[in-house]
């Protein structure tokens, strides 16, 4: 049988039917013989059927027409139209930038492979960045010192092409042919986006 | 503790079942609350009158009952749909509208019992039909009797007052539980509470409320 400290913690639930049946069982059992318990459970049932009585008030006619003046006055910016151009553009956006850098590297790919440079086994040594990257300032170093002293702007083909890894800046180039395409074609889709939630 | 407790003008009473739930798109074919925020956030603001013609009623009788003065509860029930309106932006629709708006509304009574200190009256002021004809908060039924409605009404009064004594936090919940009949996850989520806490503050304060009533 339930102690009446576990029973009483219960009462509030009992009366409002909030327990499942084999607690408001064991609930009903205890309460056949403890008259204490029972004037406890009477005592919340009181309370149950007072809080349904509970007084109500009515808000006055005037209260809904009141609020929605303060709000006509300064209304909300629409954001239906751009808040779904928006999300389109994000959601855009997470599948052409896979798609950019996949065309960047597909690009780099088959730039090596059409180059045949499978071939040169120098072109796609690491180890040769801080060459190449040297000889680009070289490169730039003197193209700007022709211009000083020369005052003109030199041909750049002029340059020994020996100093030039010339086979890996074309790669490059090629790389960033390739990634500049693809972001242009992820622009063009969001252009194409922008429009079409414009027109709607 | 007592506080004041200024009943609403006489024409205020209401006929209807006690439950101020409203029941939000209970008419065939209404949109729920949350299709009319965003209806709303959309721009066709006269969608918000619905959703004050739900909510009304309930959130007048909920800051009404914590502050116990009808017209300043009228006042933040204007501010409560007010802020409700300009904060709609930051509404998250996984939640319930009704969580929401409760939430606004039981902050700005907190906030108004704060900054009000309390007022000293007796406890045998009756508090209602004693002032020139104002303050009559009748409860009607068309099964019950002149004895009947006599029994409900001072049983009224009297839980109306004991409800009135209680402390603020107690007192929400039981508002919140009995008269506006949100579950208790509900209530859970709305006062940021772990549900046990919920269900522990509302036994304690439904044994005050039940000794106040035997006393």
């Amino acid at each position: 049988m339930e102690s009446c400290a576990r029973v009483a913690a219960r009462l509030p639930e009992y009366v409002a039917d909030e327990l499942t049946r084999g607690t408001e069982g064991r609930l009903a059992g205890h309460l056949t013989e403890c008259a204490d318990c029972r004037k406890k459970a009477s005592g919340h049932l009181r309370v149950l059927d007072a809080l349904r009585t509970l007084p109500q008030v009515a808000p006055p006619a005037d209260l809904r027409s009141a609020v929605m003046q303060r709000i006509l006055a300064d209304p909300l910016p629409s954001r239906g139209r751009s808040s779904r151009g928006r999300l389109r553009i994000v959601r855009t956006l997470l599948w052409t930038t896979p798609l950019m850098l996949l065309g960047g590297v597909g690009g780099a790919g088959a730039a090596l492979v059409f180059g045949k440079a499978w071939d040169r086994p120098g072109v796609l040594d690491p180890t040769l960045l801080p060459d190449w990257i040297e000889n680009l300032g070289k490169l730039a170093f003197s193209f700007l010192l022709d211009v000083a002293t020369r005052a003109e702007i030199p041909f750049l083909p002029s340059t020994p092409s020996t100093s030039i890894p010339w086979q890996g800046l074309a790669l490059l180039v090629a790389f960033a042919l390739a990634v500049l395409g693809a972001a242009g074609l992820g622009l063009l889709m969001t252009a194409r986006v922008l429009a079409s939630a414009a027109d709607r | 503790m007592t506080e004041h407790f200024s009943p609403a003008p006489t024409g205020r009473e209401v006929a209807s079942p006690p439950s101020a739930r409203p029941a939000p798109g209970s008419r065939p074919g209404s949109p729920s609350d949350e299709a009319l925020v965003c209806r709303v956030l959309a721009g066709e603001v006269h969608c918000y009158e619905e959703l004050i013609a739900r909510y009304e009623r309930p959130i007048v009788n909920f800051i009404y009952r914590m502050i116990g003065d009808y017209e300043q509860s009228l006042d933040l029930a204007q501010e409560v749909f007010y802020k409700a309106y300009r904060s709609l932006t930051r509404f998250d629709p996984s939640y319930r509208f009704s969580t929401w708006i409760y939430r606004i509304a039981s902050n700005r009574s907190i906030d108004f019992l704060r900054r009000q200190s309390p007022v000293l009256i007796s406890l045998d002021d009756p508090g209602d039909g004693e002032r020139g004809g104002e303050g009559t908060i009748q409860l009607r039924s068309p099964t019950q009797g002149p004895e009947d409605l006599l029994a409900a009404r001072e049983l009224g009064h009297r839980i109306a007052q004991a409800i009135d004594a209680l402390p603020p936090f107690y007192r929400e919940l039981i508002l919140l539980r009995h008269s506006h009949d949100l579950a208790y996850e509900e209530i859970a989520r709305l006062k940021n509470l772990p549900l046990g806490t919920v269900k522990n503050r509302l036994f304690r304060a439904r044994e005050i409320l039940r000794k106040r009533l035997e006393a």
